[in-house]
């Protein structure tokens, strides 16, 4: 694992120049470099070379290896070439470059906000085709050869890490229980064949273009080897709707064309109860995390009141769980 | 009550952050209001769904109590499986819960529970 230094603006610029003609041909420095995004941890930049629109991809602190930006990349690049649309991998960083645990990608064009995706009356064209696509990326992501060093996790392993950090909380609310021990007794009783899953597939990881719908699948630092219905719960959990409850997939689709999709792109039936399943999890996932943002206001509140806020979304979390509750039981 | 955080953990929150010297903007201020009227929805109606909450939970366990007192109660028979997650009274209970608790949090979000107690 190299150790990755904190870096300026000014040596990044010189370190991706120096480079600039392995990631484009006839570029002899780079231009326009400019920060995306400012996690604590991660970078996101802009930049060209040549004519090429590039994003660098880097961690500011050292990462577990697990969670690897080069993984990411590998994963990304097998992806692309079992037919997923995402951005193009163009160098995945070795040591020499100086940039740290870093790739470089081709940098696409559309939109990503998920309630722009959902809402927006200029995205009416993709969302009349978008959760087909969905469908299809996924049956092309579960096909995907999974690249060698990624983690296996499975219903049993996740609920069981959230239901270790929930007690760990010490919060008590009979719905987060209720939802435990609703998901204890559906979990898949023969196993499930493991593929390689996104882990974070949901409305504002996909790029979409107004007219002809999903250009890439991105964010792909949560890919692991898994259930394949885990994807499908994941985008179908009303926490990714934006507003819109009637429209099951991320706001903006219907799982019937999501599974048709899925199904002519190749994919293997999936029982729709893993899927409720998975969408429980992931209602319950988001509960666990905001208590976690509660408890870390709690320990220290002059951290200001953002945290503290967004323990108050628990509430989202227990009406899904009870909406899910409630359906089932009509079933 | 809500405890995660407890209204006066919100306005303290509040308070301990607010810049006195008007450095504060934008999303942070917005925050800060967000913050303020969850407190002051949770004083306004909070007694009172916790009431409603306690008479239910004493109809469902079958025995008096405070609200907190019969909401850890209540975690612990669904833990021991006394009582099934998917049992009608339950879920009626949380459907009450859940919607009591919304209106306070989170007033506008947009969610799938039928907002007449259903038949189940």
């Amino acid at each position: 694992m190299t150790m990755t230094e904190r870096l300026s603006e000014q040596q990044i610029g010189d370190r991706l120049a120096a480079i600039a003609h392995r990631l484009a041909p006839d570029a002899s420095g780079i231009h326009g470099l400019e920060r995306l995004t400012g996690g604590a941890s991660m970078e996101t930049w802009a930049f060209a070379a040549g004519d090429d629109a590039l994003i660098l991809r880097r961690r500011a602190e050292p990462a577990e290896p697990a969670a690897s930006l080069a993984r990411e990349a590998r994963v990304i690049e097998a992806a692309v070439a079992a037919g997923v649309p995402a951005p193009e991998v163009v160098r995945i960083c070795p040591p020499a470059d100086g940039l740290g645990d870093a790739y470089v990608m081709r940098r696409l064009a559309g939109e990503t906000l998920g309630r722009r995706i959902a809402t927006d009356a200029a995205f009416a064209p993709a969302r009349a085709r978008l959760a087909r696509q969905c469908g299809a990326a996924l049956a092309h992501i579960h096909a995907t050869p999974p690249p060698a060093g990624l983690e296996t996790i499975d219903a049993a392993a996740t609920l069981a890490r959230y239901e270790r950090t929930w007690r760990e909380s010490g919060a008590v609310r009979p719905t987060i229980e209720a939802a435990f021990r609703w998901l204890e007794v559906r979990l898949p009783s023969a196993p499930v064949a493991m593929r390689l899953v996104h882990g974070d597939f949901r409305n504002g990881n996909l790029m979409v273009d107004p007219h002809s719908g999903l250009v890439a699948v991105l964010d792909w630092e949560l890919t692991h080897i898994g259930d394949p219905a885990e994807d499908i719960g994941w985008i179908c959990t009303n926490s990714w709707r934006f507003g819109q409850p009637g429209h099951r997939v991320g706001g903006f689709g219907n799982l019937d064309d999501l599974l048709a999709g899925y199904r002519d792109a190749g994919g293997e039936a999936i029982d729709p109860l893993r899927i409720d399943l998975w969408q429980m999890i992931g209602s319950l996932k988001w509960g666990v995390m905001t208590t976690l943002m509660h408890a870390s206001f709690a320990a220290d509140p002059s951290i200001g009141p953002e945290r503290a806020v967004i323990g108050r979304r628990l509430s989202e979390a227990e009406a899904d769980i009870v909406a899910i509750i409630e359906r089932s039981a009509r079933q | 009550m809500i405890t995660h955080p407890t209204a006066q953990a919100l306005v303290e929150g509040v308070a301990r952050w607010l810049p006195v010297d008007g450095s504060a903007h934008g999303f942070a201020l917005r925050v800060a209001k967000n913050a303020l009227e969850i407190a002051a929805r949770d004083i306004a109606l909070g007694p009172e769904a916790d009431r409603r909450a306690a008479v239910r939970l004493r109809a469902l366990l079958g025995c008096e109590g405070s609200r907190d007192a019969l909401d850890r109660l209540l975690v612990e028979r669904l833990r021991d499986g006394a009582i099934a997650p998917d049992t009608p009274e339950l879920v009626a209970h949380l459907r009450a819960c859940a919607l009591d608790t919304l209106a306070i949090d989170q007033p506008r979000y947009a969610h799938e529970l039928s907002i007449a107690p259903s038949r189940s």
